[in-house]
């Protein structure tokens, strides 16, 4: 298996590795199975509307592992919406995924949408 | 430096093969057709007999009883399919192991699909097919049973000598693919009533390309061909017969011959020196039966980590998560899921194999980068 410069930089050194440390309320979104082939863990730290800190546990391929250090890193200080904004098929070609991978990504997708659901459903509307 | 302890998939070349395959290539004498009646093929042929002959004393059988092949797939579907379509007027059913190579099963596959009856006998949770399964298991019209010596992916090893005494008392055919036990168990096709035994060379330190395929005197046209063409090998595998590659494939015999039991206790040695490293982690399984296997194999499934990534956090060591032959699948092993492990459990498994030129160095530094390897996704996976 062929592996990018970019993916072999994030899955020796995962940025972002959960949960996040900041006081505060944290939002969490869980997706996947090990039967899938990845189980992600997403937890985001949301002030004033902001993601403060975003956070990853994965148990996948490399492929997994890395495109979740990318995307948490990348969310960081972006409105809590942003959680919904992820796209699976520019982050794959970013990391040259095989076309048969591209699953694995879309639980992170779950997985993000997930944890901007916790946070709609578990914050009072004043801290939204 | 890449350790390479995937010795199981293929090994490296012997210096002394490849010295010797390297002047034969060279060697104007050599280049003759070995089947051309002119003096120039009969050099060949006899520098052909002289490897013949030292394949054959590795597995204690005689020159005239080994017919060369491509490799081990070829061996082994002429075993069984040229086994099972000779005999089909007395019968037309076969047993053999579900954690069979899948050259032996996707023969079996295609006898099934031409109207023979196939019984894939599944193994217990030590990898281990007990001889009293096979005796329940044949019928009146079975002629051929196809068991490997060691498995390659686990490394367990069979009983081959209980299931060829109980195969030759009922006459019927018995097949050993000992790919992966040449050179590291002993082997004698007379005392293990074996018929057909199928070898490789890349897999104890001889060449890609050549391999054999044994059949004992007695079963000698009971055997139907694959290929179609010249008389070569009796008729059995027509085709020029690739000199180069079969002195390769004699030189590396000898050598397995004379090397076996110093071979053989020195990997014990690492084997073991490795499982015990790697069994201090947490959550780490041994695969298959833990005494009855062969020296260069440790199989192992990790908990709470994911194959893939695994072989990757570890790529200063060349390994495999299963049968090399198998690893562009995604789907777990069937070999570790007739064990009994998981789904997630089998797709986490490695496979450390072992070999000549492997060092104790080697095997403590692998060991160092497992148990940093398997930290290291721990320590990314969320808790369980």
């Amino acid at each position: 298996m062929h592996y990018s410069p970019l993916v072999r930089e994030h899955f020796d050194r995962p940025r972002q590795l959960g949960p996040p440390r900041g006081p505060g309320p944290v939002a969490r979104g869980l997706a996947g199975s090990p039967a899938e082939g990845a189980c992600i863990l997403i937890e985001a730290r949301v002030v004033d509307g902001r993601l403060e800190e975003v956070t990853f546990r994965a148990l996948g391929c490399p492929w997994v592992i890395a495109g979740c250090s990318l995307a948490v890193e990348r969310l960081v200080g972006a409105p809590v919406a942003a959680l919904a904004g992820f796209d699976p098929a520019a982050l794959a070609a970013e990391l040259d995924l095989p076309v048969e991978r591209l699953g694995r990504l879309l639980i992170l997708q779950d997985a993000l949408q997930n944890c901007l659901a916790d946070w709609d459903t578990t914050q009072p509307a004043t801290a939204r | 430096m890449t350790i390479y302890l995937d010795h199981a998939a293929s090994t490296p070349v012997d210096p002394e093969v490849a010295a010797q395959m390297a002047a034969a290539l060279a060697d104007a004498g050599l280049q003759a057709n070995p089947s051309s009646a002119h003096a120039m093929g009969e050099a060949v042929r006899a520098r052909i007999a002289q490897a013949r002959a030292a394949v054959a004393a590795l597995i204690g059988a005689r020159p005239v009883e080994i017919v060369w092949t491509s490799g081990a797939t070829e061996a082994n579907n002429l075993a069984v399919i040229g086994a099972a379509r000779m005999r089909a007027a007395r019968g037309r059913h076969i047993v053999t192991a579900a954690s069979e190579h899948v050259s032996v099963l996707a023969a079996c596959d295609e006898l099934e699909a031409h109207g023979f009856s196939v019984t894939r006998l599944v193994t217990d949770g030590d990898g281990i097919v007990a001889p009293p399964a096979i005796a329940a298991a044949l019928r009146p019209e079975t002629t051929l049973v196809s068991l490997m010596q060691v498995n390659n992916e686990t490394g367990v090893v069979q009983d081959v000598a209980a299931v060829g005494a109980l195969c030759r008392e009922r006459g019927i055919l018995f097949h050993v693919d000992a790919c992966q036990a040449a050179g590291r168990e002993p082997i004698d096709v007379r005392s293990q009533a074996v018929d057909l035994m199928s070898l490789s060379a890349h897999k104890m330190h001889g060449p890609k390309g050549v391999g054999a395929l044994f059949i004992s005197r007695e079963t000698a046209g009971r055997v139907e061909p694959l290929l179609f063409g010249g008389g070569q090998e009796r008729g059995l595998r027509p085709g020029t017969i690739a000199t180069q590659q079969v002195i390769g494939m004699g030189v590396a015999a000898s050598l397995a011959a004379a090397r076996r039991s110093s071979d053989s206790a020195r990997l014990t040695t690492l084997r073991d020196q490795l499982w015990q490293a790697i069994g201090e982690v947490p959550g780490v399984y041994l695969n298959g039966h833990p005494q009855r296997r062969a020296c260069h194999i440790v199989n192992v499934s990790v908990a709470g980590v994911e194959g893939e990534s695994l072989l990757f956090a570890m790529r200063e060591v060349a390994l495999s998560s299963g049968s090399a032959c198998a690893a562009d699948s995604d789907e777990p092993s069937a070999v570790l899921r007739l064990l009994g492990r998981s789904p997630e459990l089998a797709k986490s498994a490695l496979r450390f194999s072992l070999g000549r030129t492997t060092t104790a160095e080697e095997v403590v530094q692998a060991g160092r980068l497992f148990a940093a390897a398997v930290a290291h996704l721990r320590r990314v996976a969320p808790a369980a």
